[in-house]
């Protein structure tokens, strides 16, 4: 209405809004400055100032316990993209990446389905025992599967010797240490992708079901028409978010390969971590990072995106 | 002797886009022990406003008072009101009794026996005194009302604030809730501001009834008022239900002092007595607002300038009175008749109105021009009796 | 008709078993070797379901008195206790702030929170080291604290906000503050004390994911005084020291059975509000 025509300017000029001060606006919201003033400083502390340190760092070349660290320019950026290793796990990070996410979002799914089948007394022990993996230690994970494909002791290694005479060395022959990495992964962090699948098939009301069932609907059809419809939102939310984490995922595969044998399976994490405490490059080592944040923060944008669609109320 | 001032009050928020004025220079004086209701479409600022006199909102302008006393700067809990939320807001980790004297305790010095017996005085006074060692969640949404407004009472404040306190009742529940604060409200006798988008509600409990719409004051006045007296378009189609009729009509002057209303699907002649009431400066295009209750079955006796034709659409049968949805010429008209009067769908029906229920307004500015036999009087002078109904 | 129904019954829990099995199975090898004696676990001859006479909880008692392992469960306990309680000390008036306050400049903080949910850590790693460093707090339980307590300040705060927001009544503390009290003061009387399960959750969440950490302490210490039990095992299984296979595999079962066993009995309260990255 007629309100409406007048600029924004001019409402606020004709009630001074413009006049608030940062004082005033300080003492007017001071309960949420206040509370949020500890949250603030913790990530000042070891998010923020780490991460603006971490990208001057880039500009130059800092070791560990270095006194001096001069400033090189982009010379740490140009090393990054003539550098073998580096390409080589950029490009094997991104396999990882994809497919761990891939494998991860199908048999999340695939679990969330079943168990969304099975009456409550039985399901709660059951999503108990096949989410387990996901709440041991990413680094036990590691040393559960390097015990379960050891070359010597390892599980498979048995059963294969005993089924067929000979058993390939999964952590270092041929393709087989890449196989492993992402088997291992899809294990440890599926259940993820299970739970947020669960809780969006469980909030489907039961009334679309039993509509599309008197309307005729098979069950692959009601599938289709009724719940996919439900999972479109939580599916960019484990895509984002198992993105971000696989991208970041460094105790599992660091105890299981460690990047080897050499460095044919070496990540962009492991690859951060040695060059930053075993060939102390500092500066190299946040180079790569940077390439690793840029990874994770367009993930983290997809995510933030899909969270305000699906709710206007969390931002 | 707590009297509630509001003198230009405005509210402005920050937006995605911009500022939005919430409330824009609302002046309102209410009585000490008068009960306004504050009714409105939602987003009229209705709410806003209370939050702001209740300073769970800062004024951006303006200045409010209480018994004289400027409290725009002071605490909620320093403005010595009692305030009852439409979710109720009662504690859940607290029984009722503890609800009720939670404020007492944190605000007054009075003894632990001095709050328990005010707090049974009031549980008493809302018929909830079985239900004091109970915890909220364990009551039903009628109980739940009783305690957040026994918990209000039990503070004996200056001013009562509600924010749509009824609206999570059933119907049933509403009506007998109704009844039973407008009882309180002449036992306690304390100042009270209600705010409502149920504009039967205003009518039946209100002294005063004060219409918002889009963060303006648009009429302060008695139910009656407001009802036979609105001031602009706005506040005759908000109030009433169901609600106005409204025509665009133009008026033709004849030569007898008499005059015409022409709308291209009826003719309806008016006297002297309401022309009198504009003059040619006024132009000739006007908004003729009829109500539904005010339109009544057409006979052989009723002169054909005197009748309207429609096509009957839609017959609602509400027990006490018939609804007639009528279709003149692709506009809807509403008729509300005894409900003996169920014509057949799809018949035509003809109907008329007495000249004193009319109200016309001007069609640029929508305000008010006339209604029936009366010029509107300014609405603060409370005029007791407006133009008869029937 | 019913036997469409009872095939895919039978569908349904083949699916679920194959499901379980591949849950399982790698912890049963781990189980099985740390239940062996210790010849037994390395001999390949020893059957897939061991006999009897093989097994033995020899390794449960005698980890207690190899290579430090009751210092290094006990650094863990203290690590993952007091980033908890610094955690989550910090994290309920922000989480409070994001749900139920709004102040300029929330959605932009709220956003960066959003983000240090994803944020690739280990990159991070490099700065903290370096400050901690010049602070002296590298290989000092403190320094593994305060990093692990950030750490999961994140998570907490997704968890509590979350909780702040769905499961406090709405204008609750509007009534507090009619009713005589300041923000403050309406949040510890009236706020506070409903959110205690809540709280308690976050405490549980916050107390595993610093057990389950290996990535700050690996990096952040050096010294076996300060070292926890993730860390532990990985240089034990990267030396020659301790080639006790069923003494490691009972290091592993006790390292990965707490988390395992709370998570799975609070798994029905935790549903999406684990979105936190609890499992890294």
């Amino acid at each position: 209405m007629a309100q409406e025509q007048r600029s924004a300017e001019a409402i606020r000029q004709q009630y001074g809004v413009d006049e608030e001060t940062i004082v005033d606006r300080i003492r007017e919201n001071y309960a949420g400055y206040l509370f949020i003033l500890p949250t603030f400083v913790m990530f000042a502390l070891l998010f923020y100032i780490p991460i603006v340190q971490g990208v001057y760092l880039t500009f130059t070349n800092a070791t560990l316990g270095g006194t001096t660290a001069e400033f090189v320019g982009l010379d740490n950026y140009i090393w990054l993209v003539s550098n073998d290793l580096f390409v080589f796990a950029l490009g094997w990070s991104i396999v990882f990446v994809f497919s761990v996410t891939a494998v991860q979002l199908i048999v999340g799914l695939i679990a969330a389905l079943l168990l969304n089948e099975i009456s409550s007394s039985t399901k709660a022990t059951l999503s108990a025992v096949i989410m387990s993996p996901y709440f041991s230690a990413p680094l036990a994970g590691g040393v559960i599967w390097f015990w379960f494909l050891d070359g010597n002791f390892g599980f498979m290694n048995k059963f294969l010797i005993d089924l067929v005479g000979f058993a390939p060395s999964f952590l270092a022959q041929g393709l087989w240490p890449y196989v492993s990495l992402i088997v291992a992964q899809v294990w440890h962090d599926f259940a993820y992708a299970a739970i947020i699948y669960g809780a969006a098939l469980s909030s489907v009301p039961s009334e679309q079901y039993e509509a599309a069932a008197l309307d005729g609907a098979g069950r692959l059809r009601r599938f289709r028409d009724v719940t996919l419809p439900h999972l479109m939102i939580p599916t960019v939310v484990i895509l984002a978010l198992r993105t971000a984490y696989n991208v970041a995922e460094f105790a599992q595969p660091f105890e299981l390969t460690a990047g080897g044998p050499g460095t044919r399976t070496m990540l962009l994490s492991i690859l951060t971590y040695r060059t930053a405490f075993v060939n102390l490059a500092f500066a190299r080592a946040f180079t790569i990072g940077v390439v690793m944040i840029v990874l994770a923060m367009a993930a983290a944008i997809l995510y933030i995106i899909a969270i305000r669609q699906e709710e206007e109320l969390y931002v | 002797m707590a009297r509630l001032e509001l003198d230009g009050l405005t509210k402005v928020f920050e937006g995605d886009s911009g500022p939005i004025v919430a409330v824009e220079e609302l002046d309102l004086d209410i009585n000490d022990g008068e009960f306004v209701v504050v009714v409105g479409p939602s987003g009229c600022g209705k709410s806003t406003t209370l939050r702001t006199v209740a300073g769970l909102e800062s004024a951006t302008d303006g200045e409010m008072r209480i018994g004289g006393e400027v409290i725009n700067n002071k605490a909620p809990r320093d403005r010595d009101i009692a305030m009852v939320f439409q979710s109720y807001a009662l504690y859940p980790h607290k029984t009722v009794a503890e609800n009720m004297g939670y404020g007492l305790h944190l605000s007054t010095d009075h003894t632990d026996e001095e709050i328990e017996k005010r707090v049974e005085e009031a549980a008493t006074m809302m018929g909830i005194e079985d239900l004091l060692d109970k915890k909220p969640g364990s009551l039903s949404g009628g109980q739940q009302q009783r305690v957040a407004t026994g918990r209000a009472i039990v503070r004996e404040p200056s001013v009562f604030l509600f924010d749509e306190p009824l609206s999570n009742l059933d119907a049933k529940l509403r009506k007998h809730m109704r009844t039973e604060l407008a009882r309180l409200h002449t036992e306690l006798n304390i100042t009270t501001m209600y705010v409502t988008h149920d504009q039967e509600e205003a009518m039946t409990m209100a002294d005063r009834i004060v219409v918002l719409n889009d963060g303006r004051l648009q009429q302060a006045g008695t139910p009656k008022q407001v009802y036979y007296e609105p001031v602009n378009l706005f506040v005759a189609d908000f109030i009433g239900s169901p609600s106005m009729n409204i025509f665009d009509v133009t008026l033709r002057r004849d030569s007898d002092g008499g005059a015409e209303l022409v709308n291209e699907s009826f003719t309806y002649a008016i006297s002297e007595r309401v022309t009198n009431n504009f003059d040619a400066a006024d132009g000739d295009e006007f908004i003729l607002g009829i109500r539904p209750e005010s339109l009544h079955p057409a006979d052989e006796t009723t002169p054909v300038k005197k009748t309207v034709r429609g096509r009957v659409d839609v017959v609602e049968v509400v027990g006490s009175d018939n609804f007639i949805y009528l279709d003149i010429d692709g506009k809807e008209c509403r008729v509300r008749t005894r409900s003996a009067v169920e014509p057949e769908i799809d018949t035509t029906f003809d109907f008329t109105f007495e000249e004193e229920d009319i109200h016309l307004f001007d069609a640029d500015t929508e305000e008010a021009l006339a209604h029936g036999t009366k010029s509107p009087e300014p609405a603060d002078q409370g005029v007791e009796e407006a133009a008869v109904g029937d | 008709m019913l036997n469409e129904t009872r095939r895919s019954k039978t569908l349904l829990w083949i699916g679920i078993a194959i499901l379980a099995l591949w849950a399982l199975f790698p912890y049963l090898w781990v189980i099985r070797t740390s239940v062996l004696t210790n010849f037994a676990a390395v001999d390949p001859g020893t059957p897939y379901i061991p006999p009897l006479d093989v097994l033995s909880i020899d390794s449960f008692l005698n980890i207690w008195n190899r290579a430090d392992f009751p210092l290094f469960f006990r650094n863990s306990i203290i690590v993952a206790l007091s980033a908890m309680v610094i955690s989550v000390a910090f994290s309920i008036p922000g989480a409070y702030a994001f749900a139920r306050l709004d102040f300029p400049g929330r959605q932009v903080l709220f956003y960066t929170a959003v983000f240090t949910i994803m944020f690739p850590w280990i990159v991070l790693t490099i700065p903290v080291y370096d400050i901690f460093f010049r602070l002296g707090l590298v290989n000092t339980l403190v320094g593994v604290i305060i990093a692990i307590a950030i750490f999961t300040l994140p998570q907490n705060i997704w968890l509590l906000q979350g909780f702040f927001r769905q499961g406090i009544p709405p204008n609750i503390e509007e009534a507090a503050l009619l009713d005589g009290n300041t923000e403050i003061t309406a949040f510890l009387r009236i706020v506070l004390p409903l959110s205690a399960p809540a709280i308690g959750a976050a405490a549980l969440f916050s107390f595993l994911t610093g057990w389950n950490n290996f990535l700050w302490v690996f990096v952040l210490t050096s010294d076996e005084e300060v070292r926890t039990a993730t860390v532990a095992i990985h240089y034990i299984l990267g030396s020659d020291v301790l080639r006790e296979w069923n003494i490691l595999m009972a290091a592993v079962v006790l390292l990965v059975a707490p988390p395992v066993i709370f998570y799975g009995l609070a798994e029905r309260y935790v549903g999406e509000g684990l979105g936190g990255g609890a499992g890294r």
